[in-house]
């Protein structure tokens, strides 16, 4: 096996010396017609041939090459630099030469300068013109300027304004931005007419709105058919086909005014009287008001008029004068009627906001704050709805209808809107006074204005009012500094306020020898009252006749006060009479020691008379002793010692019960 | 019920209320027309058998 492989190495070095070594060169062909693989020569050259763009195969990529497309007709030559290449392509110039110190290029024939050489000094041949360049087709695809049969264009169409164009035809020049134009109109010059108008389609005539006149420069408003501006370039005016308003060009003589010859001509005219001037006579006639002169003195302006000098204002130098009447008399504010109705004269109004740099106002009504505490004047004269107009904040205001009202009735806002009304208001009606009336009058009303809103208590400035509710009250905070709305509960200490109502019959005390909440203690006190309960009389004769006992008593705490009175119309004989406490009396409490029938109690005062005016000689015992004989148990005793003749008897004892 | 009373003193009766006075008998136990009332002052005394009114004065007699 080695030794095949000695063999083989030594037969592939013979054929490779071999080829090495053999000189290159080419044999003749002596005859006609030789055929190579793609190549053929006899008569002819036949160069190999292909059916679209020539490709090379095997090494020969760094020779030149030939090649045809039969299929195109077209002759391919190759090499490294450009590869295959159309021979003759139309892209191509034909030639390019040197000629002096330019380059020049031919093509289709014509000889055209390119550039001068890096010599300079130039050539017989010259810049091409603009007509050249575009004659030789040239373009430009970006700053470009394209030719046409009927339009000459120059466009835009690189960055800033893209789209902008300048078209230029026989009949017309337009231009026109169509990048921002919507709907395609222009600005368009009739080169015929000398007509400068606006048209709603790129060279299309049919939106153009002809005025009939030839010489007239007219511009429209695209797309209404309706507003249009023309000159008259021939003619004395300027015109315009919205109301044919006229305006004339021509100049008219030194001193003459522009006047209003006819509902449609402006025209020149004098401005002296006579003719069409100014009527300045009528007009003079008409200010009666005039004044005569005027002078200043000192620091303040004088009117003269009537043969009177009257001051008028002070300077700027300031200072005043001692005949100076500088004071404002009425105050008035222009406004913007922002309800969707008229204002009235006489209306009252509030600050609603604003519109166009004025307050705006609506009708004031005093039924709430938004309504009624922002008032600022009555209207003046009648303001339509969305209009401007005046109102009087402070002073007289004149024509108004206050026939219902009585000269001096001071006014207040009412609660219909924009009305005033005489009644003061009662809350939660907010009182807002306006002024008072001068003369009461219906049309020819006076009324002085000087609106004063009212307050609310939480709108002072030291008040802080938040969620109001029942039964709270206003207390100070002293770290606040301000009054502030609290439940009346929250404030007062309750555990010294034990109740808010009191028991019958008691009142609160402190029945304690030390500080401490009050308590109920038993309180009552009877007016005077029939007595009828049991009368025991000691003697020989009872008082008899018309009776007419009464008694009245009070009790605070357990301290009981009795006043009992007994009248007869006849005296009787006794000597001691026993009178049953009255029912309902509390009952007494017995002393320790004294729990036993008919045991005094307590002694109290009274006596026994036999007439209401005499005076007893006889000193009475009266006394208070427990008798069980008896429904109520305690009477009252008076005691005279001796019998003697009594018809009036009177007793008043305190006890203590139980 | 018979009683000794105090014959009735019309004065001033018009519109007003007229004192009823009866003696006090409770403890007496003869007949009462021996009561000193009676016997001492029939101008001022007599027995009636009537019903004593409510609120009717006592008088005890002592002379």
């Amino acid at each position: 096996m080695e030794m095949y492989k000695k063999i083989l190495i030594a037969i592939l070095l013979c054929f490779g010396g071999k080829a090495i070594a053999q000189p290159s060169q080419y044999t003749p062909m002596t005859a006609n017609g030789y055929q190579m693989k793609r190549v053929k020569v006899d008569s002819t050259l036949h160069i190999p041939s292909f059916c679209g763009v020539p490709t090379l195969r095997g090494s020969t990529s760094s020779m030149g090459a030939l090649a045809i497309d039969t299929c195109n007709n077209k002759l391919y030559k190759y090499n490294t630099e450009f590869e295959w290449t159309e021979v003759g392509s139309s892209d191509f110039i034909d030639t390019i030469f040197r000629r002096s110190d330019s380059v020049f290029a031919k093509k289709n024939g014509i000889t055209l300068f390119q550039f001068k050489d890096s010599v300079g000094g130039g050539g017989p041949g010259t810049t091409p013109t603009l007509q050249e360049v575009l004659t030789a087709g040239s373009t430009v695809t970006s700053n470009n300027i394209i030719t046409g049969t009927t339009t000459t264009r120059i466009r835009q169409l690189g960055s800033g304004i893209k789209s902008a164009s300048l078209s230029i035809d026989t009949t017309q020049i337009a231009l026109v931005n169509q990048s921002t134009n919507t709907n395609n109109s222009f600005l368009w010059l009739n080169p015929n007419t000398a007509q400068l108008s606006a048209k709603s389609n790129a060279l299309d005539q049919t939106n153009y709105v002809g005025n009939g006149l030839s010489s007239i420069l007219q511009f429209t408003r695209i797309p209404s058919t309706s507003r249009s501006l023309g000159v008259d370039v021939n003619g004395p005016f300027m015109q315009s086909n919205a109301g044919q308003f006229y305006f004339p060009l021509t100049l008219g003589t030194t001193g003459q005014i522009l006047k209003l010859t006819s509902p449609t001509q402006l025209a020149w005219a004098d401005d002296s009287s006579g003719g069409s001037s100014i009527d300045t006579t009528s007009l003079s006639n008409r200010i009666d008001s005039k004044i005569d002169s005027l002078k200043r003195s000192s620091d303040s302006v004088y009117a003269y008029k009537n043969g009177q000098w009257n001051f008028q204002f002070k300077d700027s130098v300031g200072g005043g004068s001692s005949v100076a009447n500088d004071t404002a008399k009425v105050v008035i504010a222009k406004v913007h009627n922002a309800t969707g109705t008229t204002l009235q004269r006489g209306e009252v109004v509030y600050l609603s906001g604003a519109n166009g740099d004025v307050a705006s106002v609506k009708r004031a009504n005093n039924k709430q704050d938004s309504t009624s505490s922002k008032t600022f004047g009555i209207v003046r004269r009648n303001i339509a709805a969305g209009d401007t107009g005046y109102i009087t904040t402070q002073g007289q205001i004149e024509k108004l209808n206050l026939g219902a009202f009585t000269s001096g009735d001071i006014l207040w806002l009412d609660s219909i809107d924009g009305q005033f009304t005489n009644v003061v208001p009662v809350a939660p009606y907010h009182s807002v006074f306006l002024g008072v009336v001068e003369r009461a009058n219906n049309g020819n009303g006076l009324m002085y204005v000087k609106p004063q809103n009212g307050y609310e208590l939480g709108e002072l400035h030291d008040v802080q009012i938040n969620g109001k509710v029942n039964n709270q009250i206003l207390v100070y905070s002293d770290t606040q500094k301000v009054w502030k709305n609290r439940s009346a509960y929250t404030v007062i200490d309750t555990t010294k306020l034990q109740q808010k109502s009191l028991p019958a019959y008691s009142i609160m005390g402190n029945n304690t020898n030390a500080a401490a909440n009050p308590t109920a203690q038993i309180f009552k006190q009877f007016g005077n009252q029939t007595y009828s309960d049991s009368i025991t009389f000691t003697g020989t004769l009872n008082p008899s006749g018309a009776i007419n006992h009464s008694f009245r008593w009070s009790q605070i705490g357990n301290l009981v006060t009795l006043h009992l009175t007994l009248t007869f119309a006849s005296n009787g004989t006794i000597s001691q009479v026993g009178i049953e406490i009255p029912d309902g009396l509390p009952i007494p409490i017995l002393p320790t020691g004294l729990i036993a029938n008919n045991d005094i109690i307590c002694y109290g005062t009274g006596f026994m008379v036999s007439t209401t005016t005499g005076v007893s000689t006889v000193f009475s015992k009266v006394f208070l002793r427990q008798n069980t004989g008896l429904t109520n148990d305690y009477e009252i005793v008076i005691n005279q010692g001796i019998a003697s003749t009594y018809r009036i008897m009177n007793a008043t004892i305190q006890y203590f019960a139980q | 019920m018979i009683h000794i009373r105090q014959k009735l003193d019309l004065t001033n009766k018009v519109g007003n209320i007229i004192a009823y006075s009866v003696v006090y008998t409770k403890d007496w136990t003869l007949p009462l027309e021996q009561h000193p009332s009676i016997v001492e002052h029939p101008e001022n005394f007599e027995i009636v058998d009537e019903e004593i009114p409510a609120h009717a004065q006592t008088l005890i007699y002592n002379n």
